[in-house]
């Protein structure tokens, strides 16, 4: 298992090296000039200038390795348009983005499995047929809107959260709560959509299967063939949809965090995008590759536990 | 019936002492009428700053502000006329070739350090030299320094509008301490002003704080005049501003419904009424608030052909794409041809005869002038801004209907920038602009050929050469009225009209500058918090 870890790890490496080679010349690439769009129509040698100090008057082969071996040290320079280190903007809008995703996850998972079980041993009953048309519901209708419903009703109407903004936890829990409360609904309810769906017809697949039977025959209650036989053996293709939907959340949700005015990673991308922040874009899609590739080892790793029978030699 | 009659005593008595205890919390407060110190102010503001260098933007949003936390050698008041601040006052000589200026003294800067000629000399000089409108100044020649107090301004040749380009709030001149002069344009993250308030912090995207600042000049000398727009006697009611980035424009309406914040900019505005009918809100509508205008390419494409431009020119509709642009509320624009707002002193409608001519019969004859052969007219317009995403769905299919093969291409804010530099890229682009302030600021815009259209007339150019050394405001009038009809003419920059942004506060907030230009909340106080 640690080999396989050891040689995951290490095959990281070159996706890395893949990804940023991409997107760097991509940034480069695109339309829009960094320098006039921080700076305006100033003149020519201040702009000189500044291209010079950001290393922009360089060809692209000095400039990629230059910034990639930074990158590799930590060092993911300094963006234009705030003059922070991107690694300090990256840090400062983490825990949102990292609290933002577990959370939305959880709930999506405490809704959602027990809800993709119950459906799946309750086939065509009212109660399945009442989660399916949910889940259809729930993924058909955009977050955003979702979002504003939910201000609409729960800020507005009820009056018992804010509108917007966020507090961070170390600033109290229940302010922390009460501002991250409703975008992890807004999320969570499409998440918890997709979940319950995997779950269910994972779940279909299973309780057909012969040892399910078996189990049954051998005279277990039917809790323990439900949650110990079936509902693990269901778990790799729930577990592979969770991770991947973690990943996706851990790059920030965009549509959330402008209808919640939330600082995160999401905001921060467009924000760099609109401004030609390159070092910002490309950290920011590093941090999502990294985020990718340690939630796809988490996931594998997930499968040998959940399923003995799997194995990394 | 001892008991019952006990019963309906005591109900009665708790019933008193209930009303007693309550009533004063649901009847209405009286709020006293008068200043009132404390607080924090929270504005929700359209979006994160891109910069906090002053002289590195045109864009209104960071003219939000600095209005707050610095000030120039002048200011404008409600009425846009120039008043000295950090200038005691300014003096030309009898051409107006060199200005003398006497400073305020005292005037202490936020990190402590006293205002001086060295700070505005080198204020000047960084402002004339990278600042995205440094146009404005380039006949400035020299700023020599008579004494600590006191500077004089040296030009090339006569000119008349040094009042106006200090006073502007479009890329003010604001002073800075000499020190932060030597910084990079563009690179300024923790601006340093003389204001009523100081940076405090800022978390992109999340907000930024400004605290009052304690050794603010006006405190122990304020102007003898009350506070009017930018000019006058400002004072920090509050502790702190809170500026809010919000972007999504429900989210400003809800959190404004929810008092989670005191002011919100750019509201839609089929809100009016409803923040006009909420009990605790109050709508205030801007005017001025936005001039929409494109600028035709006379410098590649089709449009050299000015026949083609006077085409473009007379099919446009403009009462349809003000309609557009305030969903239909005729009360939010105005059709107006003016280069300067109607509450301007510089406003005229010289050329309404050339304005919303909106007849496609006579745009198809000047398309035959012109020998239009179909060509395609790349149109440019962005989603980055609301209304100028709007122009130019309108202005695309109106062409369309006269005839002219319109390629709308949808860019953001950065790319249509870049873009509209290359004449070969483009045919007509969408923009917009907030105030010009004297006629004199248009000269990068119109007739110079700096601006992109490259709008280029040697009679334009003899206008803005008056107009820079003309002090008679009769003459300088007749100029922009000249500089306006040839605009017209020319057909590069042709304007929409003009529409008014809607703002919304909460009534328990004295803003005495609500309805005024730009986004101004200074001399705001707090009168009544609600919970």
């Amino acid at each position: 298992m640690l080999n396989y870890i050891i040689r995951r790890i290490l095959l990281a490496i070159p996706t890395l090296i893949i990804v940023g080679l991409i997107v760097f010349f991509l940034t480069c690439v695109v339309p829009g000039d960094p320098v006039t769009t921080m700076v305006g129509d100033v003149p020519l040698d201040v702009i000189k200038t500044i291209r010079s100090e950001w290393g922009l008057d360089q060809p692209l082969y000095v400039q990629f390795p230059k910034w990639f071996f930074s990158m590799i040290r930590g060092n993911l320079g300094i963006s234009t348009s705030t003059g922070m280190p991107v690694k300090e903007l990256l840090l400062q809008r983490m825990p949102l983005t990292i609290s933002l995703a577990i959370l939305t996850i959880i709930v999506g998972i405490i809704i959602a499995i027990p809800l993709g079980v119950i459906s799946a041993y309750r086939q065509n009953t009212i109660i399945d047929s009442m989660s399916v048309i949910l889940a259809v519901f729930w993924l058909s209708v955009p977050s955003f809107l979702l979002g504003f419903i939910l201000i609409l009703l729960f800020s507005v109407y009820l009056g018992w959260f804010p509108t917007s903004g966020y507090v961070p936890l170390s600033s109290g829990f229940i302010p922390y709560i009460k501002h991250i409360i409703l975008p992890v609904l807004a999320l969570g309810a499409a998440q918890s959509a997709q979940i319950v769906r995997m779950t269910r017809t994972s779940m279909l697949e299973v309780l057909r299967e012969n040892y399910i039977q078996t189990a049954r025959a051998k005279g277990l209650k039917e809790r323990v063939v439900i949650l110990k036989h079936a509902l693990r053996n269901a778990l790799i293709p729930v577990v592979t949809v969770i991770g991947v939907a973690l990943a996706i959340l851990l790059g920030g949700i965009i549509t959330i965090e402008v209808v919640f005015s939330l600082p995160g990673m999401g905001r921060l991308l467009i924000t760099a995008v609109q401004r030609r922040d390159y070092p910002v874009i490309q950290g920011i899609v590093i941090w999502i590759s990294f985020a990718y590739i340690l939630i796809n080892l988490i996931v594998d790793l997930l499968y040998a536990k959940i399923n003995p029978k799997i194995t990394y030699s | 019936m001892r008991r019952k009659h006990s019963f309906i005593a005591i109900s009665l008595a708790s019933l008193l002492m209930f009303m007693m205890f309550t009533v004063p919390v649901f009847s209405q407060e009286k709020v006293p009428e008068g200043e009132k110190y404390g607080g924090i102010l929270k504005i929700a503001t359209t979006g994160e700053l891109p910069t906090l260098d002053a002289y590195a933007s045109t864009l209104t949003i960071v003219q939000q502000l600095f209005p707050f936390i610095a000030e120039g050698l002048g200011a404008l008041d409600k009425n846009f006329a120039s008043r000295p601040m950090l200038a005691k006052s300014w003096e030309p000589n009898e051409d107006a070739t060199v200005w003398t200026i006497p400073l305020r003294q005292g005037v202490l800067f936020h990190n402590g350090k006293e205002m001086k000629a060295t700070d505005v000399k080198a204020s000047i000089e960084r402002w004339a030299k990278y600042s995205v409108t440094r146009a404005r100044l380039k006949s400035l020649e020299k700023v020599e320094i008579i004494d600590d107090y006191t500077i004089e301004l040296y030009f090339r040749g006569p000119f008349a509008v040094l009042p106006m380009v200090l006073s502007t709030p479009g890329t003010p001149l604001i002073i800075m301490p000499k020190e932060q002069t030597e910084t990079t344009i563009g690179k300024i993250y923790e601006p340093i002003g003389t204001g009523p308030y100081k940076f405090k912090e800022r978390v992109p995207d999340q907000y930024l704080k400004l605290e009052r600042f304690n050794e603010y000049w006006q405190i122990k000398n304020p102007l003898p005049h009350p506070n009017s727009a930018y000019a006058g006697h400002k004072i920090a009611y509050t502790d702190e501003v809170w500026l809010l980035p919000t972007p999504e424009v429900s989210t400003r309406l809800a959190g404004l419904g929810k008092k989670e914040f005191h002011i919100v900019d750019q509201l839609p505005v089929g809100e009016y009424g409803h923040l006009r009918d909420t009990e605790y809100l109050q709508p205030s509508v801007v005017t001025p608030g936005q001039m929409p205008q494109m600028y035709l390419n006379k410098k590649g494409g089709v449009f050299k052909n000015r026949y083609l431009r006077r085409a473009v020119k007379v099919a446009l509709n403009m009462d349809q794409i003000l309609m557009a642009i305030t969903e239909g509320k005729k009360e939010f624009y105005r059709l107006d041809p003016g280069i300067f707002y109607q509450e301007m002193i510089w406003h005229s409608d010289v050329d309404r005869g050339l304005y919303n001519v909106a007849d496609p019969e006579e745009a198809k004859r000047w398309m035959k002038k012109g020998g239009y052969n179909g060509e395609e007219i790349c149109l440019m317009a962005t989603k980055d801004y609301d209304y100028i995403y709007k122009t130019g769905l309108v202005v695309a299919q109106q062409l369309k209907d006269v005839g002219f093969n319109v390629n709308l291409r949808i860019w953001d804010w950065p790319t249509l920038t870049t873009r509209r530099k290359d004449p070969e890229l483009w045919d007509i682009f969408c923009t917009g602009s907030t105030n010009m302030y004297d006629p004199y600021m248009w000269s990068k815009h119109i007739g110079a050929g700096i601006y992109p259209g490259w709008s280029e007339s040697d009679e334009m150019k003899r206008c803005y050469e008056i107009l820079g050394s003309e002090t008679d405001f009769d003459e300088r009038y007749r100029q922009l009225e000249i500089l306006q009809f040839l605009n017209s003419l020319e057909c590069v920059m042709i304007k929409v009209g003009d529409y008014f942004v809607l703002r919304g506060q909460l009534k328990g907030v004295h803003n005495p500058n609500a309805g005024s230009q730009r986004f101004l909340a200074l001399n705001t106080w707090i009168e009544k918090e609600y919970r």
